[in-house]
């Protein structure tokens, strides 16, 4: 699988590393049982910090995507992310594209709200 | 460190250093070393047999520097091999030497250490704890040491320039980090290890049954070749800025990505597989199933293929990588 960040993007590098497994998940070119490449190969790779790629796991793990075991590293155990990790993905963005145009958090809880109704 | 300093450290001046320092210490000791020493018995046990000590001296430090000599020699008899064995050749030698060198200077100086002030073979002690347990230790050190400044083997492949326009190329924006990584479990070799472990196991059963308990080790054999062959279950790929790096088990290859100079998707029937070392030479190809791969293709026009699930997607991010760095 492809993991690409971009450190110039508003987008914290964890959640683009998410997001490429995700979508990796999504493409089908990541399949249940394959396991993840070890944080520290990632972030040496990437230019990254340890600790981002290992959040950046932790939260995949958080979404049922990955399992992590000490010894075996991280290993995907679902074929594609939920909804519910989808709309964390979703929300990602709209926070990621907030702060692009200024907006703060209550602002956009507000536009939220007004959606649902 | 440059790699001839590194080769010149760990085969010359390592060993060299370990020789020197036993030499003094042992030139520091003869005026309290007895005229013989135990050869057989001593230390508290009755000496059945000795040796004069200058001799051993001697001999000891003369063979020792022959081996040292003769493992130089082998270095450099490995520039003989094919390519690939020689960083692996010249390895070996260096910490077969440094390891052999600090052993024996070690031992010389464990025997000589109990024999100190001794007056006579019967008064010999058995050798000083601390020496005896600190010298494995110096050992796997030295070792280490040895393997350490060996370091890792270069391509030997030169610079490539920029990859040809024709190419499929993945855009990558500036600054963009990449990471392609594959991780391949191989069912197949580990069915095959299990199977060479089940071998083992009931030969010795068999033969124990047959021919009696203490042949029973016999399937031992099968049982390690097992352990061999679960080491190659695992193949990886992963290709980021620097290098694509390439593994099947303990097999590794290495190329920077500056030696590539493009990338192309490819596909390896099983006869191609089957054939890839005799037709195209050793150690051109490194795919664990026939299947998709891609080629990569280097300055001096030699070629390597390795397996790969995407191989459109990894040719082109090897050509969008070359590209920036060729444009950067």
């Amino acid at each position: 699988m492809l993991f690409r960040v971009d450190p110039t993007s508003s987008t914290p590098l964890g959640d683009q590393i998410a997001a490429c497994v995700r979508n990796a998940l999504i493409g089908a070119t990541l399949s249940p049982g394959e396991r993840l490449p070890p944080a520290r190969e990632l972030a040496s790779s990437l230019g990254v910090n340890m600790h981002t790629v290992l959040r950046a796991y932790a939260t995949l793990r958080d979404e049922g995507l990955i399992e992590l075991r000490r010894g075996r590293g991280a290993v995907v155990t679902s074929a594609a992310p939920d909804e519910r990790a989808r709309l964390a993905d979703a929300v990602r963005e709209v926070a990621a594209a907030a702060r692009r145009i200024g907006m703060d958090a209550d602002e956009v809880v507000v536009l939220i709200r007004k959606a649902f109704t | 460190m440059n790699q001839v300093l590194r080769w010149l450290t760990g085969l010359v001046v390592l060993p060299g250093a370990v020789l020197a320092a036993t030499a003094v210490v042992v030139s520091g000791w003869v005026g309290r070393l007895p005229e013989r020493i135990p050869n057989k018995g001593g230390g508290g046990r009755p000496v059945v047999s000795t040796l004069a000590t200058e001799p051993l001296i001697t001999v000891g430090l003369s063979v020792i520097a022959g081996l040292w000599l003769l493992g130089v020699v082998a270095f450099f008899l490995a520039r003989l091999l094919p390519a690939p064995a020689v960083h692996w050749a010249r390895t070996v030698t260096q910490l077969v030497v440094a390891i052999l060198v600090t052993a024996l200077c070690g031992a010389l100086l464990l025997v000589l250490a109990s024999a100190l002030d001794a007056r006579s073979p019967e008064e010999v002690r058995s050798p000083p704890l601390p020496l005896a347990v600190g010298l494995p230790v110096v050992v796997l050190a030295v070792g280490a040491l040895a393997f350490a400044l060996a370091g890792r083997r270069s391509s030997g492949l030169p610079v490539a320039g920029s990859p040809p326009a024709g190419v499929v190329r993945l855009p990558l924006a500036d600054g963009e980090r990449v990471l392609w990584s594959e991780q391949r479990v191989l069912r197949l070799v580990i069915w095959a290890a299990a199977a060479q472990a089940l071998v083992g196991v009931v030969t010795a059963v068999v033969v124990g049954l047959w021919l009696g308990g203490e042949f029973a080790p016999v399937g031992l054999v099968a049982v390690l070749t097992a352990v061999v062959t679960l080491a190659g279950s695992r193949y990886r790929l992963s290709v980021d800025e620097h290098a694509v790096r390439v593994a099947i088990g303990l097999f590794r290859r290495e190329f920077p990505l500056t030696a590539v100079e493009h990338a192309t998707s490819s596909a390896l029937s099983t006869a191609d597989w089957l054939t890839a070392g005799m037709l195209n030479g050793y150690g051109t190809t490194m795919a664990p199933t026939p299947g998709p791969a891609v080629r990569l293709v280097f300055a001096d026009g030699s070629k390597f293929t390795v397996g790969c699930e995407d191989p459109d997607t990894l040719a082109a991010l090897i050509n969008g990588l070359r590209h920036r760095q060729h444009v950067a």
